[in-house]
């Protein structure tokens, strides 16, 4: 009997050792010596060491009430941070504050894992509309983002030279599509294997994002404006026909379809469609003296570019909303909005930011403050954004492979329908 | 008067030596049982649950239960149908090829000569390496204009194919390169067959005057058959699973032709959130493999 007592004694104790092993405490709770803890999930990148400091200057400047810490989620090439916060979501184990992607705001905020922001914002007049539009739904405001983001024309000035091309200087002598697709024809070059245009094709949200542009240009769209629906918007005729102009390029190989990550910094393509953040790449490329324009426009339509950098939002699960507060303002002040888009060189957020930067206002940077401040446009706002953003990028690819436009689309507004119906 | 005594029956107080062994075994397998049951029966369980319920990932709380919905819209589901065929497609070309691979490579090495174990490094390799690192390796090789099986092809003629790019070419791209990741691993398990079949019985053969052929088809396969049915069966589970190399190579594309069971899993349960149907995947998932391994080991009985 005794036996039997100390092996089941050691068998319960195994379990419990087991048990003691999954024990995490990830949200707020008071401090040993009664201060806050707070927490906080951002994307690990090139970011990551100027949040860090803007953290630490946070946690000195509130010593003994409120402590932060930040921890940098490897992000991948697709949706392995978002992942993550699903998984996190599941078990209540979110941080207090949040970065998201821009889109994912209206799934997150319709979910219930962020909550309000609403009046906690300083100066909040200062943010740059597409911002505060990335940020709102059903009316209110969720998440608010220090730096922007936009996507430009790149080009190769002397191979420009060479073909005798012009590129536009000014918002409103920005390219047609069929100036830009003239271009692009001029300055392929199969013989020398140098593509006319560089755009990079991965498998997440990289494809909605650059291509978006082109479909609001052209007075398309992706869904409903108040995201009921995406059959008629997304395979809708002006979506179609923008999406018919893209695949052109690719048809004519004027695109390669498979490039190699510096194609363009070789010198083996003579533009490329390329996110804000990419010309600090190209300082390491000295060889390549390069440029920027604006974002070609449709000819029916009005000059748009894309926006939407990661955003802050507040989980459900925070519990000390005034400190997670005070911690959002700190992150978002002039000075630390300027710290952090120095890092990647991205757009600031604040309009009052973009007045300390004068490196912003010449060639060739002004092109994208232009365009972050008058053209930017964010992406569409729905509870069924993963679905969209997902069969949108697999039929954009089928079509750059030479599928059916009309027919990929239509396959895409059934699944994101199907969706929005699962979610009434 | 006599009194009359009703036995007592007096309880033993020490456990039979039986009875204590039992215990003894139970106890020491419970720390195994209770994970066992922790991160696999009841996974399993909840799993089969869960594909009656409408639940989105982010907001557990919301779930209900819906009946057979989830498996309605499954059977209606185009994407399903293809995964499923593709998933068949690969299984049934990779399990026979990478077994023959896998032998072939094996009497290879079986050889008394040094460069044979030269040669189980060489091809084992390949099975130590990441999948995901192997996947992203091979995109470059099929890459159209600057891979280097493309440039092999032009040596001898043959024009540029465009590999992951076309829906009829993907597949069989991605069953080649999954042949060379993983054959050497089977290949181990039949050398751990070769070595048991006795030296005598190729003696004896040869004796009676038998070829080549007629000693592998005569000595050699009847020997080595239990090795050979547990390959095909973790072969052909292993094929099921198919999902590493069209994640990372092609997206499920181009047009799905590269799309399967557990992308399709994946994508619904952790992209779209829809745990409810990913759910119900996993179960139909599960009794297509089930009844498959059982049909693969009648089989292999006869």
């Amino acid at each position: 009997m005794k036996k039997l007592l100390v092996l089941s004694t050691a068998a319960m104790l195994s379990i419990g050792a087991l048990s003691g092993c999954g024990k995490e405490d990830n949200k707020s709770a008071e401090g040993s010596n009664g201060e806050t803890k707070l927490t906080l999930w951002y994307p690990e990148g090139n970011t990551s060491a100027a949040y860090q400091e803007v953290i630490d200057a946070f946690n000195k400047e509130h010593d003994g009430e409120i402590e932060a810490e930040i921890e940098f989620i490897p992000r991948g090439n697709k949706y392995a941070y978002e992942d993550k916060i699903s998984a996190a979501a599941t078990s209540n184990t979110l941080p207090d504050l949040v970065a998201m992607d821009g889109p994912n705001v209206a799934n997150y905020a319709d979910a219930g894992i962020i909550q309000p922001i609403d009046g906690m914002i300083e100066e909040q007049d200062q943010f740059v509309d597409s911002v505060i539009k990335q940020g709102t739904f059903e009316d209110k405001l969720y998440a608010i983002s220090p730096m922007e983001s936009t996507v430009a024309l790149f080009y190769n000035v002397k191979m420009l030279e060479e073909a005798g091309i012009t590129p536009p200087k000014t918002l409103e002598e920005a390219w047609t599509w069929d100036e830009f697709y003239a271009a692009a024809k001029k300055l392929t070059n199969k013989e020398k294997g140098i593509y006319g245009v560089n755009w990079t094709l991965d498998y997440g949200e990289w494809i909605i994002y650059f291509t978006g542009p082109t479909v609001w240009s052209n007075g398309g769209s992706f869904i409903a404006e108040d995201g009921s629906k995406a059959d008629g918007h997304v395979n809708g005729p002006k979506t179609v026909e923008a999406l018919k102009y893209l695949q052109k390029f690719t048809k004519e190989g004027l695109v390669n379809l498979q490039p190699t990550p510096t194609e363009f910094e070789d010198g083996k393509a003579a533009m490329m469609l390329m996110g804000s953040w990419e010309w600090a790449k190209l300082k390491d490329y000295p060889d390549t003296e390069w440029g920027i324009t604006y974002y070609p426009k449709s000819p029916n339509g009005e000059q748009v570019s894309p926006s939407g950098d990661w955003a802050w939002g507040v989980s459900t699960s925070a519990k000390d909303k005034e400190a997670a507060a005070e911690l959002l303002n700190f992150i978002h002040t002039k000075e630390n909005v300027l710290k952090l888009a120095a890092v990647e060189d991205k757009p600031p957020a604040r309009t009052d930011a973009f007045t300390e930067l004068a490196e912003w206002d010449k060639e060739p940077l002004n092109v994208l403050k232009d365009q972050v401040l008058e053209t930017a446009h964010p992406r569409p706002l729905t509870t069924s954004y993963p679905v969209l953003s997902t069969k949108y990028g697999q039929a954009v690819q089928n079509i750059f492979l030479g599928g059916d436009v009309q027919e990929e689309l239509d396959k895409v507004a059934k699944e994101v329908d199907t969706d929005i119906d699962r979610k009434n | 008067m006599e009194k009359t005594v009703t036995p007592i029956q007096v309880e033993r107080k020490t456990l039979t030596y039986e009875t204590q062994k039992r215990w003894l075994g139970i106890a020491f397998s419970l720390p195994a049982l209770v994970l066992l049951f922790t991160f696999l029966i009841l996974p399993v369980m909840l799993a089969f649950g869960y594909s009656f319920m409408s639940y989105n990932m982010l907001n557990p709380d919301g779930k209900e239960f819906t009946g057979f919905d989830n498996y309605i819209r499954l059977f209606q589901d185009g994407i399903f149908l293809t995964s499923l065929k593709n998933t068949l497609y690969f299984t049934a070309l990779v399990v026979p090829i990478q077994s023959a691979v896998a032998l072939g490579l094996a009497i290879l090495v079986n050889k008394k000569v040094k460069v044979a174990s030269l040669g189980r490094v060489f091809f084992f390799s390949p099975v130590v390496t990441s999948m995901v690192v192997v996947a992203i390796l091979w995109t470059f090789l099929y890459n159209v204009d600057s891979g280097l099986i493309n440039h092999a092809l032009n040596f001898f003629g043959i024009e540029n194919q465009p590999f992951l790019l076309s829906a009829d070419q993907s597949m069989n791209s991605i069953i080649f390169m999954s042949v060379w990741q993983a054959a050497g691993f089977q290949m181990m398990i039949f050398l751990a067959g070769l070595k048991e079949v006795p030296e005598e019985l190729y003696e004896a053969a040869e004796m009676d005057g038998a070829s080549v052929w007629q000693k592998f088809r005569n000595v050699t396969l009847p020997s080595i058959s239990h090795v050979t049915g547990f390959v095909l069966i973790i072969t052909t589970i292993q094929a099921f699973r198919l999902f590493i190399q069209p994640y990372v190579m092609t997206n499920g594309g181009p047009s799905d032709s590269t799309k399967t069971l557990v992308f399709m899993l994946y994508e619904n349960g952790f992209q779209f959130r829809d745990v409810g149907y990913s759910s119900a995947i996993a179960v139909v998932f599960f009794f297509i493999v089930l009844i498959s391994s059982l049909i693969l080991k009648k089989i292999l009985k006869q």
